[in-house]
């Protein structure tokens, strides 16, 4: 037996999903109530509606991983021979510190959502903001999805995880993503990378996992 | 053709074997490389394993070929000898058994990748990578193919197809498991129900779960599965949950705490006990000293038709709640509808699979038959589409046999397939998939005629369930569609279709469904007509129909009728609505007494409209204020301003939130277009001042900064929006041409941020007049101050006091 994703991307597709009305109001930042028809505004309430409604038949969630055996060195630290550098950043190697492997993901809704956004944003800024908010959290709803069989398959093998990490948290620079998406070939999920390092579909994530030793 | 596995079954409990790796690995197989390599190069290890576990009690061993399969193999560069292994590892577990009576199973595990739609093999090579597997152990002589660990409803579809077509080289029993986590799903969210109602529609022999989780977690799903199937079943627990021990993981429980267990998941309904990852001849050994005495408990299948999604099952049936089958997806008739199928669109499909889900149906009819529309390849793409955002069964409808496999194909779970007629033509066609692909069928009691009476139907129905069993589909996968007749043009019709009903239930015992709007084609207030009718044919058994779900008189009329014909056990179902109901109503009430008095005047209406976001009609109100004499002044200035800002401090104070702002900006907005023209032909309003708002250079996020220029246009500044992903020189240049007295930047990613420090640089090291405020999502007060910006806004809420602010003070200056 093997771990199924050591040196292996696993592409996952067509995720299902749900959008909850909950989850939505509080990316909104409306607090206390669960669903829409307990605002007292209906009539945004039923803007918030046709964004959810609208997210439905937009979205196209996918994701893909790649377990990679980390390296401890005394002088360099914690790396990845398949891209040296990536884990420089101290907040980093403080995560993975603990760990044997490094789990590399990504995540989109694609670029149907984002391109409604972008067509309707003249005319109808409001309807383009409460969809653009349900995208947002939607492209997180699906990175927890496939970080639901990263974690799974560190369970599996008897590790425990640590909190996922993206590009751009804390000290662990953008930059690092012109290395991860080709280690997980990114073309495959229509994923590339601007200039400025941002990722196109704008709603996608890239993330890091630590197998971290129990005890 | 009798097994004598399966005789045994019937009367005794038997006994798998446990974990072959952890055994390896104390042999000195190195970590991760594939065992199954070893029955050519360490065969008498494998046959010790074997013997080991023999001697322990096992009845069945799994030939060491779990990952013998050519995706596998080719890992360690070891396909071209996929048969030699396999055989090897079924020879060796035969040679292990020697004189002694036991069954070797040829071991099946995934097939090392992901298999479409959620993964990028595709399915018909996943069927073929397992038929070239399992056709070398049934050629080797295994006793019983073993499918195990699946974790995906898809691939073990791919896997029980192949068995099903080995089969036809020599009939064997198939074992089916899957792997289920802690919460009681598997890895990709199906349920046991959902899982058994898939694995029974393949006829498997003996199914249930193994590996991921420890004993304890799995006696709540053994429990669920016993209860949806009288099919023997079989479970492999884990020794307790992994963990990491000086880098080798090991499993915690002992054989001591595993074989109590063994005894419980017997008394539950297990049939067959072994042990997976982690478990040793010694847990073996105690587990078979457990059972050697127990009986197996007697189970039946519940009654009824089951059809299922990935992750939910319905019943159609006596006894079950009346099955609504969504009629909307289909593009008879709906211009647009067909159009977005002929460009390749699912949005239009997807909203109907939503409201449908929203408004109560519990399964969906899959039509999209457009003219010179590669139909096939349509049905595969909504099927895929409609499964990631609902979880309803889906009943797939075509009259094309092609779609209709393909619609199959490409759904992890048992579908109802609509529709075989009485016509051999179709028989022969439909029903090989219905069996193939282990689904439902809607049988349509129709030749080429409909028949008119109830009996000429019911000899119809008789021709297609015999053609069905025939082939080895039970009749629980047969349901037949009535057909309801128009009745405005056959006015006897529908009491033959109600006759139908009856008969079908009393002389076949099989589900029955119909096309409910038929009926009442050609008749105004169709609505009561069909209805009428459902009731009648409820009272006459009609199990479900392919009806419109939005439809709230059909609602109310299959909640009454469930309560006359037993599908609503002590009326708990109606009762819990009509408390929703009126609990629902109550609140809407309550609600109602505390809004604020009506608007009664146009200036009322405006400001109301602006303050609540009511954008539909805010040009009308505006043009009617015009119209009654109001100045465009006086509405801009007197009420629209006054509304915001009310709609402001509301917003300080928590009682309205980021959406009502947007909304009522979006609303404001609308209404200052109707008079803008007007107000320019007056000379304008005075600017409050002129912003110069950007995205800056790298960064193409501006959804939020729009919002936030619309809050400023509302509130009388003059704003250029540059747009997206600006460089600093651009923004500097607009600044000076338009002579602005603030910059208001936006950034969304920790790598464009910086640009806000560039153009901030630039103004400070050229003293230039302008104050810069900055926003968005990574920004924070602390780097607005480290990079020396005037001002802060940390959402689109903030915008306008943060930029009134600024000018205030500048202005003071």
């Amino acid at each position: 037996m093997r771990i199924k994703s050591l040196n292996n991307i696993i592409t996952i597709k067509n995720i299902p999903f749900e959008i909850v009305e909950e989850r939505v109001l509080r990316e909104l930042r409306i607090p206390r109530i669960k669903t829409l028809k307990e605002m007292e505004e209906q009539n945004v309430a039923k803007f918030i509606k046709w964004a959810i409604d609208t997210a439905y038949t937009f979205i196209d969630g996918n994701g893909s991983y790649i377990t990679l055996p980390l390296i401890h060195d005394e002088e360099k630290g914690v790396y990845i021979k398949e891209a040296p550098t990536i884990f420089e950043a101290p907040s980093i190697q403080k995560l993975l510190k603990e760990c044997d492997y490094a789990t590399l993901l990504l995540a989109t809704i694609g670029p149907n959502l984002e391109d409604k956004v972008d067509s309707i944003k003249t005319d109808d800024a409001s309807g383009a903001y409460y969809l653009e908010t349900v995208g947002g959290w939607m492209a997180d709803y699906i990175t927890d999805k496939v970080d639901a069989f990263v974690e799974a398959e560190i369970l599996k093998w008897g590790y425990g995880r640590t909190m996922r990490y993206s590009p751009g948290y804390g000290d662990w620079q953008l930059e690092v993503q012109q290395e991860i998406l080709p280690l997980l070939k990114a073309e495959r999920l229509g994923i590339t990378l601007s200039d400025s390092c941002i990722m196109n579909p704008r709603k996608s994530v890239s993330a890091v996992v630590g197998w971290q030793k129990k005890g | 053709m009798k097994h004598e596995i399966l005789e045994r079954l019937k009367s005794e409990i038997l006994i798998l074997d446990g974990s072959m790796g952890a055994l390896l690995q104390g042999r000195g197989l190195p970590n991760g490389y594939a065992p199954d390599l070893w029955n050519l190069e360490r065969p008498k290890d494998i046959l010790a394993v074997h013997q080991e576990y023999i001697q322990a009690g096992s009845d069945i061993v799994l030939a060491n070929t779990f990952g013998a399969s050519k995706i596998r193999l080719d890992e360690y560069n070891a396909y071209g000898k996929l048969k030699d292994i396999n055989f090897a590892a079924v020879d060796l577990a035969k040679k292990a058994f020697g004189e002694k009576k036991g069954y070797v199973a040829g071991d099946i595990g995934p097939c090392g990748t992901t298999v479409a739609p959620f993964g990028e093999l595709a399915f018909n090579e996943a069927i073929d990578i397992f038929y070239e597997q399992m056709k070398a152990l049934v050629e080797a002589g295994a006793d019983l193919i073993a499918i195990e660990t699946m974790f995906d409803l898809q691939e073990m579809r791919a896997a029980l197809i192949a068995a099903n077509q080995v089969r036809e080289i020599r009939d064997l029993p198939i074992m089916a498991h899957m792997t289920f986590t802690q919460d009681g799903l598997t890895d990709t969210g199906s349920d046991p129900d959902s899982v058994v109602t898939v694995l029974d529609g393949f006829n498997v022999d003996i199914l249930g779960l193994n590996c991921s989780t420890g004993p304890e977690h799995m006696e709540p799903v053994i429990e669920k599965i016993a209860a949806a199937t009288g099919t023997f079943i079989s479970i492999e627990p884990n020794a307790g949950l992994p963990i990491m021990k000086n880098g080798v993981t090991i499993f915690p429980a002992t054989p001591q705490e595993m074989a109590p267990y063994a005894e419980k998941f017997v008394d539950i309904g297990a049939n067959v006990v072994g042990g997976c990852c982690g478990t040793t001849p010694e847990y073996i050994r105690l587990i078979t000293e457990r059972l050697k005495k127990k009986k197996p408990l007697e189970r039946t299948t519940p009654s009824g038709t089951k059809i299922c999604s990935r992750m939910n099952t319905v019943y159609l049936g006596e006894g079950h709640p009346f099955v609504k089958i969504g009629e909307k997806i289909n593009p008879t008739g709906r211009k647009k509808f067909s159009e977005a199928i002929k460009e390749g669109r699912m949005d239009l499909v997807l909203a109907e699979a939503r409201k449908q889900f929203e408004a109560g149906a519990t399964a969906l009819d899959v039509n999209v038959g457009v003219p010179l529309v590669d139909e096939p390849a349509m049905m595969a793409k909504a099927v895929v589409a409609i499964q990631n955002v609902v979880n309803l069964p889906l009943v797939i409808d075509s009259s094309y046999d092609e779609a209709l496999e393909l619609g199959m194909l490409n759904y992890p779970g048992k579908a109802l397939v609509n529709s075989v007629n009485a016509e051999d033509e179709k028989i022969e066609a439909v029903l090989p998939l219905i069996k193939k692909y282990g689904a439902a069928v809607i049988a349509l009691v129709a030749e080429t005629e409909i028949p008119e009476t109830a009996v000429a139907r019911l000899k119809n129905a008789e021709k297609i369930l015999k053609a069905a069993m025939d082939l080895g589909i039970p009749k629980e996968n047969v349901v037949f569609d009535v057909l309801a007749l128009t009745v405005s043009a056959m006015q006897k019709g529908s009491s033959q279709s109600l006759d139908t009903i009856r008969l079908i239930k009393q002389e076949l015992g099989c589900a029955t469904t119909l096309g409910l709007s038929n009926v009442s084609f050609g008749l105004p207030n169709r609505k009561w007509v069909h209805n009428t009718f459902l009731a009648q044919a409820i009272a006459s058994g009609l199990d479900s129909a392919i009806c419109n779900p939005m439809d709230e008189v059909l609602q109310n009329v299959v909640r009454g009728a469930a309560l006359f014909t037993g599908r609503d056990n002590e009326c708990k179902t109606f009762v819990a609505f009509e408390e929703k109901k009126e609990a629902d109503r109550l609140a809407e009430e309550s609600g109602e007494v505390t809004k604020k008095k009506v608007a009664e005047t146009t200036a009322e209406k405006i400001y109301e409209a602006v303050l609540e976001g009511y954008r539909d009609n805010i040009a009308a109100l505006t043009q009617e204020g015009l119209d009654e004499g109001m100045s465009p002044f006086d509405i801009f200035i007197e009420v629209m301003t006054p509304a915001i800002r009310e709609l402001g401090d509301l917003f300080g104070a928590r009682k309205k939130f980021i959406p009502h702002l947007v909304a009522s900006a979006d609303t404001m907005k609308r209404g200052v277009e109707v008079l803008q023209p007007l107000l320019e032909a007056a000379g304008g309003v005075e600017s409050k001042g002129t912003i110069i708002m950007a995205t800056v250079k790298g960064d193409i996020h501006d959804i939020g900064k729009n919002i936030c220029c619309i809050m400023l246009r509302n509130f009388g500044y003059k704003v250029f929006d540059l747009g997206r992903n600006v460089p600093a020189d651009d923004i500097l240049e607009a600044a000076k041409r338009e002579n602005a007295d603030c910059i208001g930047l936006s950034a969304l990613m920790t790598t464009t941020m910086m640009q806000m420090k560039v153009v901030i640089d630039e103004v400070k090291a050229k003293a230039l007049p302008y104050k810069v405020v900055i926003g968005g999502a990574v920004t924070t007060k602390q780097f607005a101050d480290e990079i020396q910006a005037d001002g802060y806004g940390k959402d689109v809420g903030k915008v306008v006091p943060v930029v009134e602010s600024v000018m205030e003070k500048a202005s003071s200056k």
